[in-house]
Order: C-alpha cells, then sequence, then structure tokens
C-alpha cells in the first residue's frame, strides 16, 4: 500500500517538475532575441507577416497557452528555421528508432561483456588478471568515446575494410543491414559502457565477497562458486540493476558525435540543431525534445527508485 | 568411367567460365582509363561504351527512342557532404544544401553552356524554345505599361515535350500556377520577394498581390537612384494628419531598415557615428563605448579583454561620456536599465538620444520603427543625413550639396500604402499568352533583353508540382505550413534527375529522370549526361570523407589545408577561384585614434599609447608590405592566392563577351599602378609585358617596409605624435587592436601571425620594441566590421565582399556607398581623373563609382593638359547599357584611388582546392567561368561503379594513390 502511494506521490510530483521545467525552457528559449528581419536581406515585411502567424509577437504567456494547448495533443508544428515545413513530431519519430537500435546493440554486447569482466576481476582481486581489466577499465573510462570511435573507423573501415565508413540506412533502423553497418559505431559506444559496467560490478562484488555473510555461506557449506552465485551476486546487484535500467533507458538518448560520425540519423543532432539553427533556433524542434527528454529523465527517476524495493524487498519505499 | 568423368569436367569448366564471363569477370581492364587528364584513351573501353546499348523509352514513357542511350553501366557521381537539405521547396528554402537536390532535378527557362571552342560560355535557351520576345507593345494599357514603353513585357515560348518527373504535363500553364502559389498571400513565402524585390526581374504588382490587404512598404527610389526617381519636397502632398505623401502614398522612414542605403536603419547609422565613449574620470581610462539604442557597453578589461554587455548601466557622477569627437556628453538617469561592467561596479544611468533629430524621431516611431513623415520629423530626417556628412544641418549642408540635401533622404525611405485586394488575374504580370503555350513577364522596370535579363532567367523560376503542392498546404491556427519538398513522396522534380531515395540526415540518391526533355531524340547532345545517378552521402568529419575518397567511394573531395603538404601538387588537385578577395581594412582616421590614444591602457605598464601614426599613410604601407601575404596564406588558407587588386579574377566585367575583369588591360595597370610597377614595363624595361610585372608581385617587400616605417616615424615625430620626452624614455608603445569576428583558427592564426610578422618588421627600425598589439573580444560574424567603422578596432583582416561574378559595378559600390568598407574617407570630396573619349574627366569618387557605374548620369568636369579644372562640364553614365569599356576604365580607375588611399590592402584570393576522382573527367581542365569545368553535364567516367570500386580495392592497402 505504501509503495502505491509512494509511486502516486512521486507521478504527482514529477508532473509538476515537468510542468516547471517545461516552463522555465518556453520562457528562456522565446527571450532569446529573434534576428531582426531585415538581416535576413530579404523582404522583412514577410518575414514579419509570418512571425505575426506564428505568433511571435504574442506576450509570451499566451504563446506557452498556444503551445500547451497544440502540444497536448501531440501537435508540435513544424519546422521553421530547422528542417523548414516538416512536422516535427514526425522527424523526430522517423530518427528515434536508429538511436534505439544504436543504443539498444550497445547494451546487448555492454551488459554481459560489463558485468563478467566484473565479476572476474573481482573474483581474481589483485592478481594479474585483476590489475589488466582495471587497468583497461581506466583507460576506456577515461578516453571520450569519440577517440575510440575514428580509432575503430580508421581500423575497421580504412586499413581492414570490413565495415562501412559510414551506417547503411537504406533498409531502415530495424534491419540487419544497418545494425551490421553500425558495427564500428556500437564498438565505439560499447566500451565506455562496458569499462563502467565492469568497474562498478567489481567495486560492489568485490565489497560484498568479503563480508561476514560470504563467510557463513562458505561456513554453511557452500562452494565459492555457489555463495558467489547466490549471495554475493544478488547484493551487489541491489545498486548495479538501476544502472542497467538506467542505460536502457538512455537507449532513446542520441549520441552527438558517435551519430555523426557514421552517419547514423538518430536524434542526437536533434537539439544541437535546433539550437544552432540559422538564422534563428526552432522554437519547435527544441520545445518537443526539451518536452521529451524532461519526460524521459523525471521517469527514469521514479522506475529507478522502485527498482531498489523490488530487487530488495527489505528496500521499503514510502513506508514510514 | 575415366572419360566420362573428364567431360563432367570440361562441362563443369565450361558454364563456369560461361558464368564468369558473362559477370564480366574476365574483361580486360585498361589502365589507361585513369589517366589524370585524358579523356578516355582505349578503344577497347570508347568501344564498351558503345556496347549493348538500348533504346530507353521516350520522355513520357512512351515509345518515341531518346536520345540519350544507357550502356547498361551505372555511373554513380558520389559526394560527402557535411550536411544534406531538409527541405527543397523553392518558394521557402534557405540552406544552401537545399541546392543538393533543386540543381539535379530543376531545370531553368535558360542555362549556361560551353561556347563553340569551350573556353567561354553562352546562355541557351533550356526550358524556353528561344530568347525571350519583346511583347510590350502588345500590352499597352494594361500591367502598368504605357504607350512608348519599351522592354517591359516579353514573351517566352516554351517546349512542347516539357514534363515533371512523374509524368505530368508541365506547360505555361504549370509556370503560372506556381507563381501564384509562391506570391500566395497568406504563405508569406520566403522567396516571394526574389521576383519584385531580390532579384533585377521584377513583376509587376508581384508585391501588391502578396501583400494585399497589409500595410506595406516599398522603395520610394530605386537602387539606381535614377534621377528622374527624387521627389522635391515643394511636390510633397500633406493627408489631413499632416502625413507627407509623394507619388499618392505616405513617405515613411524605418529606423531599422536603411532601404537603398542597406540593411542597416537610420538608427544604426547615428550609432555608428555618434556613439559615446564612456571613461571613467578617476584614472581617465576607457571603459568602453555606448552604442545608441542597443543600449551595449564595449568594455576592456584590463587592455587584454574587450566584450560587451546587452543591458546599461546607470550614471554615477564619476562616469562621463564622450562622442568620437571627445565632446562631454550628459546623460541621466533611467532605473529600468542597468548595466554591469566588468569590475562589477553598478552605476544607475540613463540612456538618452544625445541628438535631438534622433530622440524626435524615435519619439515619433510606432512599435515596428516606422515613422510617417510630417513636416517637423522630415527636417529631422534631413538634419541627421546632413550631420552624417559633416555638416550641422540640412541648411548648411545643402550649401555644398544644393538641392540634393533634401531629397538625399528619399534613397533610404520608403512609400507606405495599405494594399488593396488584387485578383491575380489580369493584375500580376506573369500570366500565359493566350494562343500558344507560352508565358508573359510583365515586368516592373523596363529592362533589355541582354544578358542580365537572361541570367535572371536561369533559375527555375519557382515551379512546383500545384496538384501536390496545394494538396500539402495545412493552415493550423492561421499558420499556413506547407510540406513540400521535405521528402520523396512530397516533390516533384523536372530536371535531369529525379529524386529516388532519402533518408533524412543520412543520404539522398537522384537517378536519371528520363521524363525530363534533355533526353529526348532531339534535344539530347551527345556525350553529356553520362552520370547516371547522384549520391550524397552525409560525412561529417573531413578524416572520414578523405578515407572515403582514397578508397574510391567518393568521387571529390575538397582539400583541407592540413592536406595541402600531401596533395598541393597532385596531377588531381584542381584550384577554384571564387568572387572574394580578403583584405587588410586599417583605420586612418586621425580623431578617432586621438580619442581612443587618450583612453588606452597600454599593455606595458608604464608606456604611454600612442594610436595616431596609424593615420600616416606610410606606416599603414608599410604594415602591408611587411606582410608575408605567401606564409599567411601557407599557414591559414594554403589554397588561397596572393591577391593583388580589390576584384579577384573571377569577377567578369563584360558578361556579353565573359572577359573576366582581370583579364583586362586596364584591370591590369591598376595593379601595376598600385604596386609601383606602371612605368616598369615594356620594350627595354625590367619585365617585358604586364603580365610578367604582375607576376613578380608578391605584396611582401620587408626592406621597402621597413624605409616607409622610417618615414612614417619621421613624420610622427615631426607632428609631434611622438614627443621627445616620449622618445627620451623610451616608454611609448604603438597600440593596434585587431579585432576578431569570431573564433576561427583562421582569426586566432591570423593574429599571432600577424603579431609576429609585424614584431619582425620593425626590427631595425624607430619602431623596433615599440609595436604592441591587442587582440578584441569575439566581435561577430557579421557585426565586425561596424567595430572599424566606429574606429573601436584598429585594423581588420579576412575582410571580404563576394558580391557579384557578373557584376563588379555594384560590388565597387561597397567601398563607397552604403556598406562602408572605407569608411573614413569622405568620397565626395576625392577626385578622380579618367580619360574617356578623349577628355580627361574628373568627378568624386562616389559620383564615379556610386553613381555613373550604377547608371545613373554624373555631370563630371573635363581637365587641362595642366590638370587644372576647366569650366567645360561632360555629362555622363556608365550602367548596364552603356558601353562596357567605359565602365571597365572607371572601374579601374576607381579600384586604384581606393587601393592608394591605403585604408584597403588586397591580401588572398579566396580559393579553394579540391582532388578529381581519377575515374572522371572534365570537360576542361581550365576553369571556365559560368561553366566550370563543365560540371555533371560533361563529365565523363573511365570505369563504371563497379569497376572502380574493385580497381580501388585491388591497390595496395585497397586505397587509391593521389600523391
Amino acid at each position: 500500500m505504501y509503495i502505491f502511494k509512494y509511486i502516486l506521490k512521486r507521478i504527482a510530483l514529477m508532473l509538476f517538475v515537468f510542468f516547471v521545467i517545461m516552463t522555465m525552457c518556453f520562457v528562456l528559449v522565446k527571450l532569446l532575441p529573434n534576428l531582426p528581419a531585415e538581416a535576413f536581406g530579404k523582404d522583412m515585411e514577410l518575414i514579419l507577416k509570418r512571425r505575426e502567424l506564428l505568433g511571435y509577437d504574442l506576450p509570451i504567456m499566451q504563446q506557452y497557452g498556444r503551445f500547451l494547448k497544440y502540444a497536448v495533443q501531440g501537435n508540435f508544428g513544424y519546422g521553421e528555421t530547422y528542417k523548414m515545413g516538416s512536422e516535427v513530431w514526425q522527424v523526430f519519430v522517423n530518427r528515434l528508432p536508429y538511436t534505439m537500435v544504436l543504443n539498444l546493440s550497445t547494451i546487448v554486447i555492454s551488459i554481459p561483456l560489463g558485468l563478467a569482466l566484473g565479476i572476474f576481476a573481482a573474483l581474481k582481486k589483485n592478481k594479474w588478471q585483476d590489475h589488466l581489466i582495471s587497468t583497461g577499465v581506466m583507460v576506456f573510462v577515461s578516453v571520450p568515446s569519440f577517440i575510440y570511435a575514428f580509432l575503430v573507423q580508421y581500423l575497421l573501415y580504412f586499413k581492414l575494410g570490413w565495415f562501412g565508413a559510414v551506417s547503411d540506412v537504406s533498409a531502415g533502423a530495424w534491419s540487419w543491414t544497418f545494425v551490421r553497418s553500425a558495427v564500428p559505431a556500437i564498438l565505439s559506444m560499447s566500451f565506455g559502457t562496458i569499462a563502467g559496467f565492469a568497474r562498478y560490478t567489481r567495486a560492489e562484488l568485490t565489497e560484498v565477497l568479503t563480508s561476514d555473510f560470504m563467510l557463513l555461506a562458505r561456513t554453511k557449506g557452500l562452494t565459492k562458486a555457489q555463495a558467489t552465485v547466490r549471495h554475493a551476486m544478488r547484493n551487489a546487484m541491489v545498486p548495479i540493476f538501476p544502472m542497467i535500467l538506467g542505460e536502457f533507458i538512455s537507449i532513446m538518448s542520441g549520441s552527438l558525435i558517435i551519430e555523426q560520425l557514421f552517419t547514423i540519423p538518430g536524434v542526437g543532432e536533434l537539439y544541437i540543431g535546433a539550437i544552432q539553427a540559422q538564422p534563428a533556433p526552432d522554437y519547435n524542434f527544441f520545445m518537443l525534445l526539451t518536452v521529451f527528454y524532461t519526460f524521459i529523465g523525471l521517469a527514469a527517476g521514479i522506475v529507478i527508485d522502485i527498482s531498489y524495493g523490488i530487487i530488495d524487498p527489505r528496500i521499503r519505499m514510502g513506508a514510514r | 568411367m575415366k572419360s566420362t568423368k573428364i567431360i563432367a569436367l570440361l562441362l563443369v569448366a565450361v558454364m563456369c567460365f560461361t558464368m564468369l564471363a558473362s559477370c564480366g569477370l574476365f574483361k580486360k581492364k585498361c589502365d589507361g582509363h585513369i589517366d589524370a587528364n585524358d579523356d578516355l584513351k582505349c578503344d577497347k573501353c570508347n568501344a564498351d561504351f558503345d556496347d549493348g546499348k538500348e533504346n530507353k523509352p521516350g520522355p513520357g514513357g512512351d515509345n518515341t527512342p531518346t536520345g540519350y542511350v544507357d550502356d547498361g553501366k551505372t555511373y554513380s557521381y558520389r559526394m560527402g557532404p557535411s550536411d544534406l537539405p531538409d527541405s527543397w521547396n523553392l518558394h521557402t528554402y534557405q540552406s544552401a544544401s537545399s541546392t543538393y537536390v533543386l540543381d539535379y532535378s530543376s531545370d531553368a527557362l535558360y542555362t549556361f553552356d560551353y561556347n563553340d571552342d569551350f573556353s567561354g560560355y553562352v546562355i541557351v535557351p533550356s526550358m524556353a524554345k528561344d530568347y525571350p520576345i519583346d511583347v510590350t507593345s502588345e500590352y499597352i494599357g494594361q500591367y502598368g505599361i504605357s504607350a512608348g514603353d519599351e522592354n517591359k513585357a516579353y514573351k517566352i515560348i516554351l517546349r512542347d515535350d516539357l514534363k515533371f518527373d512523374n509524368g505530368a504535363t508541365l506547360n505555361a500553364q504549370s509556370f503560372v500556377d506556381s507563381m501564384k502559389l509562391l506570391l500566395n498571400p497568406k504563405a508569406a513565402n520566403f522567396r516571394a520577394d526574389n521576383v519584385y524585390k531580390s532579384g533585377q526581374v521584377k513583376i509587376h504588382n508581384a508585391e501588391e498581390y502578396v501583400k494585399q490587404n497589409s500595410y506595406g512598404l516599398s522603395e520610394f527610389v530605386s537602387a539606381s537612384y535614377g534621377d528622374d526617381e527624387y521627389v522635391m519636397p515643394a511636390d510633397f502632398t500633406k493627408t489631413a494628419d499632416g502625413i507627407l505623401q509623394a507619388k499618392g502614398l505616405d513617405i515613411v522612414i524605418d529606423l531599422n531598415n536603411g532601404g537603398n542605403w542597406g540593411s542597416n536603419g537610420l538608427y544604426d547609422y547615428i550609432d555608428a557615428y555618434f556613439s559615446a565613449q564612456v571613461t571613467n574620470t578617476e584614472d581617465n581610462t576607457v571603459e568602453g563605448w555606448e552604442l545608441g539604442k542597443y543600449l551595449k557597453l564595449v568594455y576592456i578589461d584590463s587592455g587584454e579583454q574587450m566584450g560587451w554587455r546587452s543591458t546599461v548601466k546607470n550614471a554615477e557622477d564619476k562616469w562621463d561620456f564622450y562622442d568620437m569627437q571627445g565632446n562631454a556628453i550628459e546623460v541621466g538617469l533611467n532605473a529600468d536599465k542597468t548595466l554591469y561592467i566588468y569590475n562589477d561596479k553598478e552605476v544607475d544611468f540613463e540612456y538618452v538620444i544625445t541628438n535631438p533629430d534622433a530622440a524626435a524621431l524615435a519619439e515619433a516611431a510606432d512599435e515596428n520603427g516606422w515613422v510617417k513623415l510630417t513636416d517637423a520629423t522630415l527636417l529631422n530626417v534631413q538634419n541627421l543625413i546632413a550631420q552624417l556628412h559633416g555638416a550641422a544641418n540640412v541648411e548648411e549642408y545643402a550649401a555644398s550639396a544644393g538641392d540634393y540635401a533634401y531629397i538625399e533622404f528619399e534613397e533610404m525611405a520608403f512609400l507606405g500604402k495599405m494594399f488593396d485586394e488584387l485578383n491575380y488575374d489580369g493584375n500580376v504580370g506573369f500570366f500565359k499568352d493566350a494562343d500558344e503555350n507560352a508565358i508573359v513577364i510583365v515586368l516592373k522596370n523596363p529592362m533589355e533583353d541582354n544578358f542580365y535579363l537572361r541570367y535572371e532567367l536561369c533559375t527555375s523560376f519557382f515551379l512546383v508540382y500545384a496538384p501536390l503542392y496545394e494538396s500539402l498546404i495545412t493552415y493550423e491556427n492561421g499558420v499556413y505550413n506547407n510540406t513540400y519538398g521535405t521528402s520523396i513522396d512530397t516533390y516533384v522534380g523536372f530536371g535531369p534527375y529525379k529524386l529516388t531515395q532519402y533518408v533524412e540526415g543520412a543520404s539522398l540518391i537522384l537517378e536519371r529522370n528520363l521524363n525530363w526533355y534533355g533526353y529526348g531524340a532531339d534535344a539530347y547532345k551527345a556525350g553529356t549526361y553520362q552520370t547516371d545517378r547522384v549520391v550524397y552521402t552525409k560525412v561529417t568529419e573531413e578524416a572520414t570523407r578523405l578515407q572515403m575518397f582514397l578508397k574510391g567511394e567518393l568521387d571529390s573531395y575538397g582539400l583541407q589545408p592540413e592536406d595541402m603538404e600531401d596533395y598541393l601538387a597532385s596531377d588531381y588537385t584542381y584550384f577554384n577561384d571564387s568572387e572574394s578577395t580578403w583584405y587588410l581594412a586599417m583605420n586612418p582616421d586621425f580623431k578617432t585614434l586621438e580619442t581612443n590614444q587618450a583612453l588606452a591602457t597600454p599593455v606595458t605598464q608604464g608606456n604611454t599609447v600612442i594610436k595616431t601614426v596609424l593615420s600616416i599613410d606610410k606606416f599603414r604601407q608599410a604594415l602591408s608590405y611587411s606582410l608575408d601575404r605567401s606564409e599567411f596564406n601557407m599557414l591559414l588558407s594554403p589554397t588561397s592566392g596572393i591577391a593583388k587588386g580589390l576584384l579577384s579574377a573571377f569577377i567578369v566585367a563584360d558578361p556579353e563577351s565573359g572577359l573576366t575583369y582581370r583579364a583586362m588591360d586596364e584591370a591590369k595597370d591598376a595593379i601595376l599602378e598600385f604596386w609601383g610597377l606602371a612605368d616598369q614595363w615594356g620594350e627595354g624595361k625590367e619585365y617585358a609585358t604586364r603580365d610578367d610585372a604582375i607576376a613578380s608581385i608578391t605584396g611582401y617587400d620587408p626592406e621597402g617596409a621597413k624605409a616607409l616605417f622610417a618615414t612614417a616615424y619621421e613624420t610622427a615625430v615631426a607632428e609631434g605624435m611622438i614627443s621627445a620626452d616620449l622618445i627620451a624614455s623610451g616608454k611609448w608603445e604603438v597600440q593596434i587592436i585587431i579585432g576578431k569576428p569570431s573564433e576561427a583558427a583562421y582569426y586566432n592564426n591570423g593574429y599571432e601571425f600577424l603579431m609576429a610578422c609585424w614584431t619582425k618588421a620593425v626590427e631595425g627600425t624607430p619602431f623596433e620594441g615599440h609595436l604592441s598589439f591587442v587582440q578584441s573580444a569575439t566581435l561577430g560574424s557579421t557585426t565586425f566590421g561596424e567595430y572599424l567603422r566606429t574606429g573601436k578596432v584598429d585594423i581588420l583582416f579576412g575582410v571580404g565582399y563576394s558580391g557579384a561574378q557578373f557584376d563588379p559595378y555594384s560590388m565597387m559600390d561597397c567601398f563607397t556607398g552604403s556598406l562602408q568598407y572605407d569608411p573614413f574617407t569622405n568620397k565626395n570630396s576625392v577626385m578622380v581623373d579618367i580619360e574617356i573619349d578623349g577628355k580627361l574627366l574628373r568627378a568624386s569618387l562616389y559620383d564615379w563609382v556610386s553613381k555613373c557605374l550604377q547608371g545613373d548620369e554624373i555631370t563630371a568636369t573635363v581637365v587641362d593638359a595642366e590638370g587644372n579644372a576647366t569650366e567645360e562640364t561632360v555629362k555622363l553614365s556608365a550602367g548596364s547599357s552603356d558601353p562596357a569599356a567605359r565602365r571597365v576604365k572607371i572601374l579601374a580607375a576607381c579600384e586604384t584611388k581606393i587601393m592608394t588611399l591605403s585604408n584597403i590592402f588586397p591580401v588572398q584570393t579566396d580559393a579553394s582546392a579540391s582532388l578529381r576522382c581519377m575515374r572522371i573527367n572534365y570537360k576542361t581542365e581550365e576553369y571556365v567561368v559560368g561553366m566550370g569545368r563543365g560540371g555533371i553535364q560533361y563529365y565523363t567516367y573511365a570505369m563504371d561503379d563497379a569497376d572502380f570500386l574493385a580497381y580501388a580495392a585491388a591497390q595496395d592497402g585497397g586505397i587509391l594513390n593521389y600523391k
């Protein structure tokens, strides 16, 4: 019962925060100065007329009301300065699958490898295997993924010729053609994630393995493997699982540099593109992306919090 | 049994051979295919080209054989730009990348083609059947055409075999439908003004139609400033409200838009001329400049950084404000404006327009910044313009300028009116001819059927497939939108290629459009359009692009500075000039420099800052001569050449003949005159020809520069710019603020280069150890010019003006007209003598460039043999209808004069370099103006896609060697 009340409360708070963030973003972006109409070098009257039709001269809160009215209907308008004339929502929806496939593939590779390396390193603590893995982990955690990306591209494409320089999107996102062509991108994104999982898993598991209850488990007659899997892993997973969940939630967020480098038409560049659009930021794209990612981020927070209680029933959310 | 096995094996071998042969695996390849400079060299290859030809269905899918014959192979022209188009709606597109689709999928009434010997260009009919026919006389009494008018209405007969790429018929009605949609008043299409404002072809009533039911402004006088377009104030009428009218329309000043003076409004000019300096009276240091209406403050922080804030501070008594002339300005307080200065001091300050005329106009302006002129505000405007000319008021200005003082404002004024509802049919001058498949274009202003008219008609004329276009229009909450040209399904083209694949943000493919008339039996030109497909793949990184090119996956690669070491000498490297030239622009204005000098913070503590030496032309020349342009280019832009004149070699001075300006003797003489070689060429002289002399110019003369520095020093001392006390103390520095328009490496590296170069240049001169440099904060890529104009930076480099390739005459106006590329020279007082028709004529630089070359008649004074002005005057003009030779002569003389003023120095040509794919042959090795090296129309391929990829794969490491 507590948990339901807790969830409802969190959802209500989330909606409130969501509304506040959305309002702030809308107001702030609208406060940015419009490029003077005459700076386009075109007939400024046409530009002013268009702006008037779009409601740019209305009071900001009135514009916000107009935005909310359409946004709740799923209508985020059309691109004005970025992807002009294109339906904003449609562009976003068309791009989302590429990002999702890219990130999903990365996670599918990263989780087992990361956990395995982490577990192995923990079990071989302070041995050469642990040092080797830890060193590799530090390298991959420290170096930004776009550095690997260049190296991966150079090696796998330019030198070995195993993959194309850019992804093949001719068959769409949910196709083997795309996944295969995106392997260099997936690898580039995976290194950091694998390293992150391995480091975290090793740290958690190392701590758990030295716990008293592990000694108890061994004295009860469990083998080291049994004790590790049944007791150590379960306890270590309490902080690790939300991290994995967080990675899944980030499936829908793009990686600007990786997507750009491998020409993957994902959502990563939409945000930057909307803000950097010339001659003025594209409010419609900006707001859709802001709304979407704010919502995802807030929802993820709730899901992760709730997941603690599910993984470890001793953690009672909302209990007094 | 054994024989059976042998027979079976033989059969298998024969079958395998047959299969492999049919796959072309045994086809002999020819190395000659990939020769850098030859066309298909091998007979075998040519035979392959001719083999297997198959007549495709004709345009429209009928059984008429096409002129184009498919050889069964696929030739793709593959490019990897960093950005792909989002939208390619001809009515609204704003991004340059839109042309990736439009260039190939659209066509025009006329087009550029090579001349007979491939040495130049001609404009030939494309969608049109023939050249325009003047039908003005047929429409007298209609569309604003009066008896006696000429060159106002043209009929253009269209080909009968035009089709959209979906097979639908394309005829005169399609053009008219498209024009109606372009001018749709509800749409306010971004490119609608191309047919009444931006382009030279201005269609009668186009503006009136698109702006119907709204109050709109049109220019008072046209950009050509025709004498008959001005109206004397005495002829103005007045409404009951006291609003002045001319030509039956309200006279309006837009404080944010300068009309024919440029996009800068009157306020910007006021800001530029009357901006105030902010000084701290405690230590008398410059805190910055307060920039008029924008309420900005430019500030210097410890002499090292400069920036600005957009909100304004208040004023305590300790702050004084000075105008650019050093006069104190009184300011008041305004509580709702707050300004923060770098040191976190906060003071209240009210922004006040100190100029009473400007203040009166600000008071009278509506929310758009529009002022409908009355008698009083007219006088304010006239006074302000007089003050921009240095006079106290319009009466004083009139003493020197005559009646022009009272009407000059009309160049930046507008005529305002309520645009009435208007039907397209019968009113807008773009309609279908009643009798044949032709369009009739009625122009607002007459235009001869010469190069310029046809050049303007080399556009696609906003043709859209109306049925689809109309189906995509939506109105939501009164807002018009149209998704035309955002995907394959929302676009229908009409050019040689058809969009067949588009993955937004990733790639697009255009394939041969057999519905295009150009592939038809009677239109196809043999040997053209070998390219079957045009493929664009988005590649954001240069490194990736180069890798793809070297693996044979792209067909062109634009070389970067870091590539030049490897590919500069490659046979595959091609250099391309552009219209731009990059200059070094300096502030020579003594007053501004003196004011800034008094308030400047020295770079070396204890030094006294000297800035006024920049006003000495020898000093500025020395800076120019000491710049090693070759090294400068190698560091910043290795593809650039040394610019020797203001106009690039790419500019065409006589578009009818295609002759470039720099190829003309007058233009060569301008360069020789400026660089001091005018009398050093000819028989028995150092250089045999003009070209030899020009080739010797490097722009770098360190010894000459040292001599100039020494001369400048003597002048500076003689004129008291550097006092004896200072010289004795040695504590002085000539401080030069170098502007930085953006954070680009070009500007940062360029600053470092200039600083090192000039520091070294003064070694051994009295300036040694006395030059200091300050790099400005980022000034903004569109606003940096204003900082030089207002004296807030001393030098800008990388300044350029692209202008128009076919119109250097209007381009030159950037130095003398409203764009103020040389803002410190009074172009009305600088006189230029030019010999025309046997007489030496004298007129001001402004008159020659901003009037005469623009087609306005000027009155020039005849000068006698001794160089004295006589009583005799000559009226002449040099517009597009006047003799080209006269125009060139004036242009060259004015270019020389502007350069010798020593405020602007040519430094770099704007050039790029690219690698040609080894399988592609260009039509001409030399770049031909208007045609380049042939373009997609003339590219030929030595190998098809598959063969070339296989060839590349077979190379060492699978990488092609272009070095």
